[in-house]
């Protein structure tokens, strides 16, 4: 399958969901906007766990919601595409909740 | 600057001449197909195009986007575009019926005409479609894009409204059927015991994992039920030593089977069905008929071209697809006699490529030779026998198939292993095939 197939592939998947997608991509800008934090300013501690936490539920929800099971992540690619769900979440929850979790002190 | 008239310069531009007269030349020599891709041409040919499945719309949209100024015809009566490969997942209980359906209107491009009939044949000598209360539809060219027929008449006492009835399901009965096998397989499970039989026919099949599929689905079901020891799953082969073409997958699902206790019985073709009495008849090799009391039965139907196909004058006339199958050369998928016809999907007849995927990849190839053949070139484009098929080997997990003729191993992704179970291969199936499908369709890949 050539660069550009794949590319036509993925778009048709992420069609349907495209509404979710801007949904999630404009609570996280407005979650930066209201926050008003910068980028100067200390995280603090329960950030990370809850980054954590998040990126760690996703990784295993997501089997599920893929009618599929934990157990059977089994290649190498599956592990890598686990780990790059449980990445995205601990991204995407970092920075949604950064603006709330910083240290104002 | 007005360039200088010398004798340098009339021997530079003479060389300059010959050069592009001979790269022209040697392009188009050495591809001409690619070099009618290029842009669209213009033709006054009638192509008409029968069948409004994948094949069919795939083909619209790709010949409409490369030819100008002639017409194109779509022929056939459905209104509805089914999505058959999401068959498994409704039969397996996963997926609503609706979710494979959509109207046939929305794939088709501008400029093509749509006649909302099925074909009552062919007269390939007269170059014309009969329609049906005397109408006629010429050609000039024609792609037979009719998908195959389930020929459930073939299994004495069998029919295709017995399917959600008596323990009776099939996979291949439409979104409606798929629907249907799932309640039989739930009823059947609800029993807390009884016996299940899955069938294979001796004819070429479509999608010819989707048995296996069904098989390895219920016994995930079984397992998940928890009284899985309570059944006994058998699954009926009429081949003497396989339930897969490809080795390999042949192979992997024998043995897989052997560990969940699936009883495997070779020369076992079902030649009857008495729903009544839920008993079903298979014949072995010899003629030796058998007798057996199902609680389930998965039945998988022989299949042929259509009827209309069959009975033109147009399908093979001897070797293993013989009165059966459209007769096309498994290359070019150019009629072997009538050259200004040509076949797409699962009504040819070659050895492999009853899939969407094969549709997927014979698409291109039919485009460019009917391209070819319109400027009167040599047909270069080759069909490799690409056959995709995610075997899914339990609910969850799934082995990405792919081969080609001589049932060699044709992975597209190098970092997915062609014989490994995996999660990744179960959400190409479940999330990304049907819109690789749709891409295909719209003639996008």
């Amino acid at each position: 399958m050539d660069f550009i197939s794949i590319v036509t592939v993925l778009w048709f998947t992420i069609k349907p969901f495209l509404s979710l997608i801007s949904f999630l991509l404009v609570s996280l800008l407005l979650s930066q906007i209201i926050g008003h934090a910068g980028w100067k300013r200390s995280t603090s501690p329960t950030l990370w766990v809850l980054s954590v936490v998040i990126a760690i539920l996703a990784m295993l929800i997501a089997p599920m919601l893929t009618d599929s099971e934990l157990r059977y992540v089994l290649t190498l690619v599956d592990k890598l595409s686990l780990l790059a769900v449980g990445i995205g979440a601990f991204i995407y929850s970092w920075l949604m909740f950064r603006p709330w979790l910083i240290n104002r002190k | 600057m007005k360039e200088k008239l010398t004798e340098q310069n009339i021997l530079a531009n003479a060389f300059r001449r010959k050069l592009l007269k001979y790269s022209l030349l040697g392009g188009a020599l050495v591809n001409p197909a690619l070099n009618a891709l290029a842009q669209p041409i213009s033709t006054q040919a009638h192509i008409v195009i029968v069948g409004v499945g994948a094949a069919g719309t795939a083909m619209a949209n790709r010949l409409r986007r490369q030819l100008s100024g002639n017409k194109i015809t779509l022929v056939g009566a459905r209104q509805e575009h089914i999505y058959q490969p999401g068959f498994t997942m409704i039969a397996t209980g996963l997926w609503s019926s609706d979710r494979v359906l959509s109207n046939t209107s929305e794939w088709l491009p501008k400029g093509v005409d749509w006649v909302e009939k099925d074909i009552k044949g062919i007269n390939a000598d007269k170059r014309t479609l009969e329609l049906g209360g005397g109408t006629h539809l010429g050609y000039d060219i024609l792609v037979v894009a009719t998908g195959c027929q389930l020929n459930f008449n073939l299994i004495e006492g069998m029919d295709e409204s017995l399917i959600g009835q008596q323990g009776i399901g099939s996979v291949y009965a439409g979104p409606q059927g798929a629907l249907k096998t799932s309640k039989q397989i739930d009823e059947f499970i609800a029993k807390g015991a009884g016996k299940g039989f899955f069938t294979m026919p001796t004819t070429f099949l479509k999608c010819a994992g989707a048995p296996l599929k069904m098989t390895f689905t219920t016994l995930s079901r079984l397992e998940k039920s928890g009284k899985r020891d309570a059944f006994d799953i058998l699954f009926m082969t009429p081949f003497a030593d396989r339930v897969f073409t490809v080795p390999v997958y042949n192979d992997f699902v024998v043995n897989r089977w052997a560990e969940q206790g699936v009883t495997l019985n070779y020369q076992r073709e079902l030649t009857g069905i008495d729903a009544i009495s839920k008993q079903a008849y298979f014949t072995d090799l010899n003629g030796t008929a058998f007798k057996e009391d199902y609680d389930f039965i998965h039945v998988v139907p022989p299949m042929s071209a259509p009827d209309a196909v069959r009975y033109s004058g147009l399908a093979w006339q001897d070797g293993p697809f013989a009165h059966d199958w459209l007769e096309v050369d498994q290359y070019t998928l150019q009629h072997r006699r009538y050259p200004n016809i040509f076949g797409i999907g699962d009504v040819v007849g070659i050895p492999l490529g009853k899939t969407a995927a094969s549709v997927k990849l014979q698409a291109p190839v039919v485009e460019s030779n009917i391209l070819s053949y319109l400027t009167g070139a040599e047909l270069t484009s080759k069909f490799n026998g690409y056959t995709s098929c995610p075997l899914i080997t339990a609910i969850g997990k799934a082995v990405l198939a792919e081969f080609g003729y001589g049932n060699v191993l044709m992975p597209s992704f190098g970092f997915i292993d062609p014989t490994e179970e995996s999660w990744a291969v179960w959400i190409m199936e479940e999330k990304m095939l049907q819109p690789a499908y749709n891409a295909m369709l719209l003639g996008k890949v």
